[in-house]
Parts: structure tokens; sequence; C-alpha cells
């Protein structure tokens, strides 16, 4: 599937030499009820059109610093910066997809991938012919008709990627996005973020339980744990910008990789090898 | 009816865009003869009770009780040469609309202000639920003393029975909206007002084009039932009326014109909730 390779294309090379950074987590901490911290002294940092996982078990933290991330969650402590400015309210400059589908039932497919257009106020032709390109790249030319309702899972989350991506945000924030479809169709839709990816240089902060997936996916695993979560290893992945997950699973370099991560996952839980 | 495109790999795409579209077409054939043959026999029902009637009246039944379908129809035929049927309905459906439209926006209005504020929710929720349970028959003679006899009355009847159909369904329709749905509609670009016409507005529709079915019937029930105890004209008068005076054809002759209009009434309803419900039909076929 050709994927969006009309835009942005030098971002990749771009990368080594453009060292700014896009977001930063400046210690951070974060406790909902009041004297236990979720999210406790954590810094981290997202260069332009790079890809990081935040891995880690459930209820570490990971999707809290996503939320803050996109302004919709307000840190307790500490600073978060997007593009040198801080945030303090919704922050519109980056695309959100979750596991959840989030597409307006009664809009059609076409209709929900044209919303963040439509709302930002870009003229009706402009935004047709994005949706049209967007529909094309992600292999949905023949459903922009379709309600949501009549689409397979597969569908709906290219759908949400799709719209996610429509106004060109510097960065994808993506908790689970993956998770609740079959394998097949999950390394499908590996394919196709990683093919987004390369070709519109998009930064993206990931998050997943999966190690296989963080290390497919990502330049770069961050590993939370611990109660109150904070990062516990920061692992550059060095597999180059061009993967095939196919061929890559049964990789020697990969399956370090994968040891890696899973020494640093059994700490992120407490287990001590 | 369900091929399902994605499973089909790309060469073969067309052919399969092509099988479903052949496949929905010969779907709609089925559904208009399904559809014609649904019609002729309600028709036929129709007939049917028509024949049973006229055998039992006169015979099994006295006239004064059951009078015979063409005295009706004759009762009917008078009404709409002297002009007094179209008069009364006139009389009935304008303040079943008048009193539609006011309990109808006053309950969106309400519904929104309820489900998005704590405060007056917490505070006047219980009033309401106690509201709700007073029978509206009952709050008839506090608008009597309000409003007076008359038209005000049958708008006022009816704009409260209105009201509380819809209220609840704005409120919880409203309410319904995850906090994950409007949060990332936000990131996508909205502003408030996007959020009010784009998601939250919309989600409660279906909840009110669902209480619609219920609502616009109920506006001309609120309105007959006023007219029927201190109204002088409009359908619930003339029901009342042609009772007091025994005569039976003429009270037959109400129903079936209140009949007519209710049935006239749904379908008008089951042709907007098809049409703004089309998202869910399309999902559920």
């Amino acid at each position: 599937m050709a994927l969006l390779k009309t835009r942005n294309a030098p971002a990749v090379s771009d990368r080594e030499i453009d060292t700014t950074d896009l977001l930063r987590v400046e210690k951070v901490a974060v406790s909902f009820t009041g004297d236990v911290d979720v999210l406790s002294d954590t810094s981290l940092r997202v260069d332009k059109g790079e890809f990081v996982t935040l891995l880690g078990p459930s209820g570490c933290g990971k999707s809290t610093l996503l939320n803050m991330t996109a302004g919709t969650l307000k840190p307790n402590r500490g600073e978060i910066f997007f593009g040198g400015k801080k945030i303090t309210s919704v922050n519109r400059q980056v695309g959100y997809v979750t596991q959840e589908d989030t597409m307006l039932p009664w809009l059609t497919l076409a209709a929900n991938i044209g919303l963040p257009l439509k709302m930002r106020k870009v003229a009706k032709s402009e935004i047709k012919d994005r949706v049209d390109e967007l529909l094309l790249n992600f292999g949905l030319d023949h459903a922009g008709h379709r309600y949501p309702a009549q689409l397979s899972g597969g569908m709906k989350k290219r759908g949400l990627l799709a719209r996610a991506m429509i106004y060109k945000p510097e960065l994808l924030l993506m908790d689970e996005p993956f998770a609740a479809l079959d394998a097949q169709m999950r390394a499908q839709l590996q394919r196709d973020l990683r093919a987004a990816v390369r070709d519109t240089g998009v930064a993206v902060l990931f998050v997943t339980h999966d190690l296989e997936e963080a290390a497919l996916l990502s330049e770069r695993v961050v590993v939370i744990g611990g109660s109150p979560g904070h990062i516990i290893d920061d692992i550059p992945i060095d597999l180059g910008p061009e993967r095939d997950p196919d061929t890559l699973r049964f990789d020697e370099g990969f399956r370090e990789i994968g040891q890696t991560l899973h020494r640093s996952l059994q700490r992120a839980r407490g287990i001590t090898p | 009816m369900s091929t399902n495109i994605e499973e089909v790999v790309t060469p073969d795409r067309d052919d399969a865009v092509a099988a479903v579209a052949k496949a929905s077409m010969l779907g709609k054939k089925k559904r208009q003869r399904k559809s014609w043959i649904q019609t002729s026999s309600r028709l036929g029902a129709v007939v049917v009770f028509l024949i049973l009637w006229s055998v039992a009246a006169g015979t099994l039944v006295d006239t004064f009780y059951l009078p015979e379908p063409t005295a009706v129809a004759e009762e009917i035929w008078d009404w709409i040469l002297d002009g007094s049927l179209w008069t009364n309905i006139m009389a009935t459906m304008v303040p079943a609309a008048q009193g539609f439209l006011i309990g109808g926006i006053s309950a969106l209005v309400l519904g929104y202000l309820f489900a998005m504020s704590k405060t007056v929710s917490m505070v006047l929720e219980p009033f309401v639920a106690a509201a709700y349970g007073i029978p509206v028959v009952a709050l008839v003679p506090l608008l009597i003393l309000w409003l007076g006899i008359g038209r005000s009355l049958a708008v006022g009847v009816s704009a409260i029975v209105v009201f509380f159909l819809i209220f609840y369904n704005v409120y919880f329709g409203i309410k319904d909206v995850k906090q994950e749905f409007i949060d990332q509609v936000r990131i996508a670009g909205a502003s408030q007002w996007d959020l009010v016409m784009r998601v939250r507005l919309p989600s409660a529709l279906v909840w009110v084009v669902a209480s619609l079915k219920l609502a616009v019937p109920h506006a001309l029930v609120g309105v007959v039932v006023a007219e029927f105890l201190t109204g002088s004209e409009g359908l619930g008068y003339m029901l009342s009326s042609n009772a007091a005076q025994f005569n039976a054809a003429g009270t037959f002759a109400s129903v079936v014109v209140l009949a007519a209009i209710s049935f006239a009434l749904d379908r008008i309803v089951f042709m907007i909730s098809r049409r703004a419900l089309m998202w869910k039909e399309t999902a559920e076929r």
C-alpha cells in the first residue's frame, strides 16, 4: 500500500541534522486522588520526526503522559513544552488515536476524516481533495460514503489514523491503538503506520504494553514502571527507517533487542532478574 | 448482503464493488416487493374489519351502540361538505403544533442545561422527577386557573406532556457522550460551539428522535384532553359533544378522524426519524 508518498518526503534524511526538540516533558508528577502519585519526577524528550514508544505494565502512567501532552490533563508538578511553548490548554498541534472507536457514527467515513479541517475552517474544495488523497493512501477509497457501523475494525482504525493526520500534526499520540485488533490486521496496520511515518516525517509517541510491537515500530523505547511510575530505561532501537516486520521477526539483532526490552520490562514490573 | 470488501484483495476489488452494488440493488427490489405485500395485506385487514363491522351492526348489536359503517362515513362526508371537519382539525392541530414546539424547545434547552451543569442538575433533578410523576390531567385545573379555558389551555397541556417526554431524552442523550470522545474532537480542533453542534446535540438527537414517536401523538392527546374537558371547538370537542347527544355515528366518526390523523402523524415521524437515523439504519441492514 502506497501511503502518503507525496507529502514531506525529505523529513527522514533531515532527521539527523535537525535536532530541535518537539516535545519536552520536565520533571512532571501527577496524582489523581490526592497524595499518591501516579507518575513522579518524569522527564522525556521527543525530537522532530522521532518514533518513541512508551512501554510498561498497565497502570504505570503511560496514558497519563499522553493525555498531558494532548493538554487534556494538567500535571500537578512540572512542565510540558511542545514546539518550545508550554502546554496550558488542549494541544491542537497533535493527532490523537486511541484504542477506542471515536468515529462520529452519524457522519460518513469521508466526513469523519474531513472533520478536523472543517472545524479549522479550511475551504470545502481543499477538504475534499485532502480527504480523497488520504482515503486513497489508506486504501479506503471505496468506503468514503459508508457510515462507521458499516466498516470493519481495521478500516475504522485506518480512518481514525487518517483523521488524526489530515491536519498534518507534527506529533501523533497513539494509545495502544491496535490492541483490539486480530494479529493479521494488527501487522497490516503496523506496516501502514511505519509507511505513513516514513512518508510524512511525523513524530510519534506510541503507548503499548506489547514488547514486540514496541521493538518493531520505534526508534527509541522508553520503559516506564514502578509505583509511582517513573522512567526505568531509555533504549535506542537501531533497526533503521526501512523495516519489514515479516522478516524482522526472525532477525538476530531484533531478538537481542527483544531480550533487552524483556529484562527492562521485568524490572519495570518489579521483578529483579 | 454483507459482502465485506475489506477481505477482498486489491486486483479483484472492482469486481467486489460491483458485486456489492448488484447485491444491494437486488435487495432493494426485494424490499420493494416486501413493502407492497405489507401494504396490501394491511388494506385487506381494514376491508375484513369493515365487513365484519357492517355485518354486526344492526344484527348482533343495536345501531344505537354500534352504527353502520356507512352511517359513520355519511357523517364524515357531511362534515367535509359543511366545512366543519377542516375547521375542527385546524382548531386541534394548531394548538398541538404550538404545544409541541414550546414543550420541545424548552425540553431541549433545559435538558442541555441539566446535562452540562452539575449544579443545576443536582439542585433541580428531584423536582423535575417529582413533576414528571404527576398525571397531566391533575394539572388541568391549575392550568385553567392560569390560562383560562380555550386554546391557550390546550397549548399548555400539550406543551407539558411533550416537555416531559423529550426532556429526559435530551438530558441522557447529552450526558451519554463519553469524555474521550469530547477530548479527541477538541484536539482535532473543535471549539465549544463545534462540540455542541457537532457532537453533543447530534448524539442526543438519536434519543430525541426516538422520543418523537411518543411525543408527537401525545401533543395531540394533550390538546384533545383539554378540548374534551373545556373546549368549544376542535376534535376533542366534536367527540364529547356527539357523545353527549347520544349520536353514535358522530362519535364513531370523530374517533375515525382522530385515528386517521394519528396514523398520518406516525407516518410523518417515521419518515423523519428514518431520514435522521439513516446512518443507524444502513448499519443494521
